[in-house]
């Protein structure tokens, strides 16, 4: 959080970006579009399960210990395979595409291709997970038995176990080897709240209904710069140094006067921010707004 | 080119709730007002959502079922005009979350599991095998070809039984053992019911299922693994055949290993196949992407994969108990006959049927 930096939109752009996006087509006809979950995120969804999964073995081989008879741990066996191989495809099945450590984080499991998740996709999706946790995880622990042979042999093995495993970070929507062939892709279920209105028409005494703004003074902005002042509307009323910083910027480019005392920067942002709004939907309404500033400003220049 | 464009046919008509205007207060915009007037089916449909996702669909009664058609398709609805006309972002995503939250539980498979796991054995399950049975064919052969060479290997020279079958799967039938040593474990019935030889049959059920899960998952790694782990688990069934063979012990051991071997193998056989059909749509992509290739054939792959589970549990249980109960070598002769017949029929009566639909 840079207060100091010429306006604070960067690094919130930067963090937008960097969340990749994949739109599905709805059996509506709508496409929707769905966050790719990132790497780390599955990651750490895949360490919390691997962690409930080993606490639950832990706690059949006790009360099969317990039990004492030779059959009780034979049937304890049984039960640990039984959890270390199903644990994931039971989960995935009963809550539609999420384990408890996809729960806690807020991932999904959906099919690529907008269709509901089937039970077949679920259970090859985690058919795949000996050759790409298993595998590598004994490689790594027991390397003079799992890998065969001497020198090079050894070496390509190791490579290709990487490979293997870092497979979700070379293509854009994470996908790991199970979910290629199971065709199915994890995303974030996001829960975003409807916040309140910030275009809402006031009544002539409120304060922002003074303020006006010519229609050359909002040919500035695009509909990216929309929604930046949009996010410092809604969470940075907090730092009001930001406010200030980005009020004046404003009020610089725009070359905008106040009539009688400078309104509150706050005040100033949000008449602003109304009047931009409605000014860009109209655009958009009668073909497209533009994306950001230098697209505004080629329009501009252009006439 | 296409902003100056805008700019030159938008600038010039004079914008009709212009917010510079002295009615900038009265007049609302349209996402504004958009927002208002549906902003309450929206929240209902998320108190539908939040149940439905906790309780499960069941806990909606039919009317509340109706309304989450009806208020999902509004809400889809909503989505398109909001992309349409409003900059708002928070709205937008919104209501894209909202979308995608309804879209999971309206467009979520209902089929209870029962049902499922009935469908898939009585149609899927059989219908693949029969499907694939040229896969299945080239995989049998592997295992066969891996049972010949350990077979003959170890025949003409049991030192190199050790090259086939590691410690822990010999378990102490090495060689060296006696044969009484060999005898035991094929007959140790009624004094150490329990003892050994559940553990070892719980132990070859992981060890099994996961060679079945390593067969189907290497072949996407091309197919050789798939053919190499099915050779080499066929060399050691090979080398073990030979070993009590050359003890006088060889119709012994088949009575002991055909009840569940027959079922087990086939199993294996199966989630081989699998591999085999795996790696041939990613080397030979023919007309569509390897990954689209990928996806297709991997679901069929996991059919088979999934039944063959199914059959290494049967499998795991006559071993378990069966094999422990019934010492007698006619009796178990005629039961690994019996499951021999059991399997064809079941997969041609079933698969052909679904053949033909």
């Amino acid at each position: 959080m840079s207060a100091h930096a010429p306006s604070p939109t960067f690094s919130l752009m930067q963090l937008e970006e960097r969340l990749a996006r994949r739109e599905v087509v709805s059996p509506e006809g709508v496409p929707l579009v769905f966050a790719v979950a990132p790497a780390a995120e599955r990651f750490a969804a895949l360490l919390i399960d691997l962690v409930l999964i080993v606490l639950s073995v832990l706690l059949v081989a006790w009360v099969s210990h317990f039990a004492g008879d030779d059959l009780a741990q034979a049937l304890g066996l049984l039960a640990l395979f039984a959890i270390w191989s199903f644990w994931f495809t039971l989960f995935e099945l009963r809550w539609q595409g999420r384990t408890p450590g996809k729960r806690l984080l807020g991932l999904r499991v959906i099919s690529a291709n907008g269709a509901p998740l089937t039970a077949g996709a679920i259970f090859v999706r985690n058919a795949t997970r000996e050759v790409e946790v298993v595998l590598p995880t004994f490689a790594l622990l027991f390397p003079e038995q799992m890998l065969p042979g001497e020198g090079v042999v050894p070496l390509a093995c190791i490579v290709w176990l990487l490979l293997l495993v870092t497979l979700p970070l070379w293509n854009r929507d994470r996908l790991r080897l199970g979910d290629m062939i199971a065709g199915t892709m994890v995303v974030r279920a996001p829960r975003p709240r409807l916040l309140d209105e910030l275009a809402a028409a006031r009544p002539a005494t409120a304060p922002e209904a003074a303020l006006r703004f010519s229609p050359a003074q909002l040919e500035a902005y695009g509909v990216r710069e929309l929604h930046v002042l949009e996010d410092l509307l809604r969470r940075g009323t907090a730092q009001p140094e930001n406010l200030a910083t980005v009020a004046r910027a404003i009020r610089t480019k725009i070359g905008w006067t106040p009539d009688g005392d400078l309104p509150r920067d706050e005040v100033f942002l949000r008449a602003f921010y109304a009047a931009q709004r409605a000014r860009l939907e109209h655009k958009l309404l009668l073909g497209r707004a533009p994306r950001d500033k230098h697209d505004a400003a080629g329009g501009r220049a252009a006439r | 080119m296409d902003a100056a464009q805008d700019a030159t046919t938008t600038t010039p008509a004079p914008p009709a709730p212009d917010p510079s205007g002295p009615t900038a207060t009265a007049a609302e915009t349209r996402s504004v007002a958009f927002r208002r007037a549906r902003a309450a089916s929206w929240r209902e449909l998320e108190t539908l959502l939040a149940r439905v996702e906790r309780h499960g669909a069941r806990s909606l009664d039919a009317d509340e079922l109706a309304r989450l058609a009806v208020l999902h398709r509004a809400t889809i609805s909503s989505l398109s005009v909001a992309r349409g006309i409003s900059l708002d972002r928070n709205l937008l995503e919104y209501l894209e979350a909202l979308a995608v939250r309804s879209h999971l539980s309206v467009h979520a498979p209902r089929r209870d599991l029962l049902s499922l796991l009935a469908r898939f054995f009585l149609r899927d399950f059989p219908g693949e095998v029969v499907a694939r049975r040229r896969h299945v064919l080239a995989s049998t052969a592997c295992l066969l070809l891996g049972m010949l060479v350990g077979y003959a290997f170890t025949r003409s020279d049991l030192d190199t039984y050790d090259a086939f079958v590691s410690p822990d799967m010999a378990d102490g039938r090495d060689p060296d053992a006696t044969y009484d040593e060999l005898r035991e474990p094929l007959y140790g019935g009624q004094e150490s019911l329990a003892d050994t030889l559940v553990h070892f049959s719980a132990f070859l059920f992981t060890h099994n299922a996961r060679v079945g899960m390593l067969a189907f998952a290497l072949g996407i790694l091309a197919g050789l693994p798939v053919i190499v782990l099915l050779f080499y688990n066929g060399a050691s069934l090979g080398a073990m055949v030979a070993l009590y063979d050359v003890r006088g012990l060889g119709p012994d051991f088949w009575a002991w290993v055909l009840p569940h071997g027959v079922t087990e193998l086939f199993a294996i056989v199966l989630c081989g196949a699998g591999g085999l059909l795996i790696a041939q749509d990613v080397l030979f992509p023919g007309r569509h992407t390897r990954l689209a290739n990928l996806r297709v054939a991997g679901r069929r792959a996991g059919v088979l994969l999934g039944g063959a589970l199914a059959m290494l549990f049967v499998a795991g249980l006559v071993e378990g108990i069966f094999r422990q109960v019934v010492t007698s070598m006619p009796v178990r002769f005629v039961v690994a006959d019996g499951f021999v017949l059991g399997w064809i029929l079941y997969f041609v009566a079933l698969g052909r049927r679904r053949e033909a639909t």
